[in-house]
């Protein structure tokens, strides 16, 4: 079948090329210039509907077009239109041309690879950009069962888009750090794709409601882990066992130090239990309370230790002591806000508060060691701030007072002056002749 | 100073001749009726004046007029410097008493018609005092530069601009640029403790002048009559003055009670790239204003409703300095029931507006 | 008019008196007042101890305390701030407030950066956030030594 006969005229390419040139932008550098030369562009936007997407796609910003590559470099086939003529489907889709056509799922990954897998190629486009994601994508779950013959899995175009392909940081990309969720949700959050491979579908649901989620979609803080800080994102895979304490101690340092050192190091590395995410989940992540620590039924300390075993005993220690820190903290809050309300001067007991909630939040973080007296010693250096803010407040309080009775001794010494005027007024009058009315 | 006939003259006397004066002042008397406590309110208000200045020339010792220091220097005051938190709320509280007092005198005196023949001059010299002093309240306002200040100021010169040919004139050279900032804040220091003292004082010497030279005005009454005084006339020297002491004294203790008992905020540094607070509103005296032009529609006929509401204000605060000689029957020693019934519309109106926004507007 | 006293009273006090006690009192009680204004109106006047608002400029350690690659944290107005003396001797201060999540941070001689022990923040000696979730540098502050006073201030 031949093609609807495309009219445009003769002298837009060149046109086009000119406009370029005046405006002083390389030609290789504007993607119209590249690809609505090509008998794909005209053609395929003609014919409009599905086949036009694509070219919308690239007109719209691709990182691909905007540094000069076009259909044929990824599709094959012939876009050149000859001189004077219209664009020819049947030459354009020559197989002698190494038209391709849609490529199939599983000749995608070495179809992207093919570029970005050859440093020497990718050095003239940007050299610091990594090389190894089809190595990388092979070594995941996604990419042994794309290799396996799987058309469902996930391959490049899945997450990155085929058409309009964006830098991770636009924020319009698919793979930008605000929409990366979504991303993997389109599949993962979906129960019947993922059916046939027994995965779970409530991950994407339980990060939103969980704090880091909360801290990407509420806060925009874009430095929140999201899926693929912790699964990586062309080698995705779910962490192992012992790989878990270590990526998020990427972040959390401290704890992950704290709790190597501790005594449930042992313990879970023998029960095979993952580190952090046996006691704070992997995606539902809630965000930390003292009420985990302790005796209460539903404290995570009781999820294994029974009542009168030593575990127990050290779990209610911590959190005696985390508790008498907070109330410490509140009570002074209180009294520093009362004297600041008052107008008084609270600048050092607001620094002393601050100093009271950093050793709060280190004392928590200690009880990762489950050794009561490292939390002690912050717990102490917080007792401490804490005082000393509710001194500072409670000494403002006091200047209030004093205030208040030089205000009485003022108003003491007015009220005589004011009984003296108005008995010589009496007496002025009373000199004057005036008193008698 | 020689007062009582026989004494011994004295080293001014001898020097120089101030007899006339001093005789002058002795036969200076008030009358006495029943609406003689109003004759209190002008003294009252030259009381917090002085006040006012002895202030603020203590906070001129560490006051700093720039965006990057203001607000710290007046936590300074507050905070570091000895009984800074007492001058610097009695000067706030004292700023509050001084409009209010200044009103009131200002109201009084409209409905005693004091200001008929031969007053006119010093009810002019009045009211330009009056506007003065709301001038002081306005640029004084923005000193602290904390966020409420920040935002009054900028809504209040906005309105000013509005008005029709002037205002963007008007409001370049009230902001020291296109929008409120360190330089507003410079050009308000200039003239609240330079350009205004300077020009109030002036008009403040000669607003007392006048009064001494002309006495106390009485009262006009419904039928044209004066009000029958309660006998022989009271000297000023020593009586009336002991009376004002009195007052004052009395304002002294006031003060300083509310300075101590409710000491003046501070509130906020202004961040003027932040977005403006909800329910920001001008110092309480400006409330009245401001409510009307929140409460006019947006087109009266064809014109802009906040512009005629700006011009409004603008004539009727003409029309206030002009009472005197638009006032026909005072002029004629009559008393005029139109400017009495427009005496009570306006202070009942301004009460209103004032409540309504208090009432319905948002925290301060 | 002075009154004949009647038998088994006190003698009322005469005019004369009562004007003395008057006057005494008045004249007594004016100086009282006019001390109670002038007290704290000359206590204003003498400046206080530290001559400028913390909020602007402090002291923050004297020369000295702080040894090449070390760093203190100190008070500035309402919030704590860093001072840091790089491994070649130089002062540099800056806000000690992560701004991340707004934790303090704490100098790391062993790592010569400025750390965060919340969510392992790195600044380097610049303030600039170098590593981990802090997205923007730490403001910096000017040092400026004075005799033996190291004196930091805001950035003007």
């Amino acid at each position: 079948m031949s093609f609807p006969s495309c009219m445009k005229p003769a002298a837009r390419a060149p046109a086009a090329l000119a406009l370029a040139a005046l405006l002083g932008i390389p030609a290789s550098l504007r993607a119209d210039a590249k690809f609505e030369a090509t008998s794909c562009a005209k053609c395929h936007e003609e014919v409009g509907d599905e086949l036009a997407v694509p070219v919308k796609a690239l007109r719209d910003g691709d990182v691909h077009a905007a540094v000069g590559l076009g259909c044929a470099d990824c599709h094959g086939g012939d876009p050149v239109i000859a001189a004077g003529g219209e664009p020819d489907q049947d030459r354009a889709h020559a197989a002698s041309a190494g038209f391709r056509g849609k490529p199939s799922p599983a000749q995608i990954p070495e179809l992207c690879g093919g570029c970005h897998g050859n440093a020497d190629f990718m050095h003239k486009y940007n050299p610091n950009l990594a090389t190894d994601q089809l190595a990388r994508y092979r070594t995941s779950t996604h990419g042994q069962l794309n290799a396996k013959g799987d058309v469902n899995v996930a391959t490049c175009v899945s997450c990155h888009g085929a058409h309009g392909i964006m830098r991770v940081g636009d924020p319009r990309a698919p793979v930008y750090p605000l929409h990366v969720p979504d991303t993997c949700g389109r599949c993962h959050a979906n129960e019947v794709l993922m059916r046939p491979y027994g995965i779970h579908t409530d991950q994407l649901a339980q990060y939103r409601e969980s704090v880091h989620g909360r801290a990407l979609y509420e806060k925009s803080d874009l430095s929140a882990p999201t899926c693929n800080d912790c699964h990586g994102n062309h080698g995705a895979a779910p962490p192992g066992v012992t790989s878990v304490a270590l990526i998020c101690g990427e972040c959390h340092a401290t704890s992950r130090a704290f709790f190597q050192e501790s005594v449930h190091k042992e313990a879970f590395d023998l029960a095979r239990q993952p580190e952090c995410t046996a006691c704070h989940g992997n995606h539902g992540i809630v965000p930390a309370s003292d009420s985990f620590v302790g005796t209460e039924p539903a404290s995570w300390c009781a999820r294994c230790h029974f009542p009168g075993d030593a575990g127990l005993a050290v779990g209610a220690e911590l959190r005696g002591m985390l508790d008498s820190v907070s109330t410490e903290i509140e009570t002074a809050k209180t009294i520093v806000e009362r004297a600041g309300h008052a107008g008084m001067e609270v600048s050092a007991g607001k620094f002393s508060l601050q100093d009271a909630h950093t050793a709060l939040v280190q004392a928590r973080d200690a009880t990762h060691t489950l050794e009561p007296g490292k939390v002690r010693e912050k717990a102490t250096a917080g007792l401490k701030a804490a005082r000393d803010a509710a001194g500072t407040g409670q000494a403002a309080l006091a200047e209030r007072e004093v205030r208040r009775r030089g205000l009485a001794v003022s108003l003491l010494f007015i009220v005589i002056v004011c009984v003296a005027l108005a008995g010589t007024i009496r007496r002025l009058d009373a000199r004057a002749g005036l008193r008698d009315s | 100073m020689a007062i009582r006939p026989g004494a011994r003259p004295n080293w001014l006397a001898e020097r120089y001749d101030i007899a006339g004066w001093i005789h002058f002042l002795q036969k200076k008397a008030v009358p006495r009726h029943h609406a003689s406590v109003f004759y209190f309110l002008g003294g009252m208000t030259l009381f917090l004046f002085f006040v006012q200045v002895a202030t603020g020339i203590l906070l001129l010792l560490y006051y700093r007029p720039t965006a990057e220091a203001a607000f710290e220097s007046v936590q300074f005051i507050m905070t570091q410097v000895s009984f800074g938190w007492l001058i610097r709320s009695i000067h706030s509280w004292s700023a509050n008493l001084m409009v209010l007092f200044a009103f009131l005198h200002m109201f009084s005196v409209f409905f005693m018609k004091a200001y008929r023949k031969p007053r006119e001059m010093t009810w002019v010299s009045g009211t330009l005092l009056l506007v003065l002093t709301l001038c002081f309240g306005f640029s004084g306002y923005l000193l602290p530069w904390n966020t409420l200040a920040f935002f009054a100021t900028r809504v209040g010169t906005e309105i000013a601009g509005a008005l029709p040919f002037i205002g963007k004139h008007l409001l370049h050279l009230m902001r020291g640029g296109e929008d409120v900032t360190g330089a507003t804040l410079t050009r308000f220091f200039g003239f609240h403790v330079a350009v205004l003292p300077m020009i109030t004082t002036a008009l403040v010497l000669l607003h007392l002048m006048m009064v001494q030279i002309q006495g106390m005005s009485l009262p006009l009454r419904r039928d044209g009559s004066v009000p029958k005084e309660f006998g022989k006339r009271m000297p000023f020297f020593p009586n009336f003055l002991a009376r004002d002491a009195l007052a004052w004294v009395v304002t002294i203790g006031i003060l300083a009670a509310l300075a101590a008992i409710f000491p003046w905020e501070l509130g906020e540094k202004a961040d003027p790239y932040a977005s403006a607070p909800a329910g920001i509103r001008p110092e309480w005296y400006f409330v009245f204003m401001f409510e009307t032009l929140k409460l006019i529609p947006a087109k009266i006929g064809p014109i802009d409703g906040e512009i005629l509401g700006i011009l409004g204000f603008g004539v009727c605060g003409l029309l206030l300095v002009l009472v005197p000689f638009i006032d026909r029957r005072a002029q004629r020693g009559q008393w005029s029931l139109g400017f009495t019934i427009a005496g009570v519309i306006a202070l009942v109106y301004m009460a209103v507006m004032t409540a309504v926004s208090y009432l319905m507007g948002g925290p301060k | 008019m002075q009154e004949k006293p009647s038998p088994g009273s006190k003698p009322a006090a005469s005019p004369q008196t009562r004007r003395g006690f008057l006057g005494w009192l008045l004249g007594g009680g004016v100086i009282a007042l006019l001390g109670s204004i002038l007290y704290p109106v000359l206590r204003f006047i003498v400046p206080p101890k530290v001559a400028e608002s913390t909020e602007v400029s402090v002291v923050a350690a004297k020369v000295g305390d702080l040894a090449p690659n070390a760093g203190k944290t100190f008070k500035f107005g309402s919030r704590p701030g860093i001072l840091v003396r790089t491994p070649s001797g130089e002062y540099r201060a800056f806000s000690a407030i992560c701004t991340h999540l707004q934790c303090t941070v704490q100098y790391r001689d062993d790592q010569q950066s400025i750390w965060c022990a919340c969510h392992n923040g790195r600044f380097d000696l610049s303030g600039r956030n170098v590593a981990g979730p802090p997205p923007r540098p730490l403001e910096m502050y000017d040092v400026a030594v004075r005799g033996d006073e190291i004196v930091v201030s805001k950035r003007s």
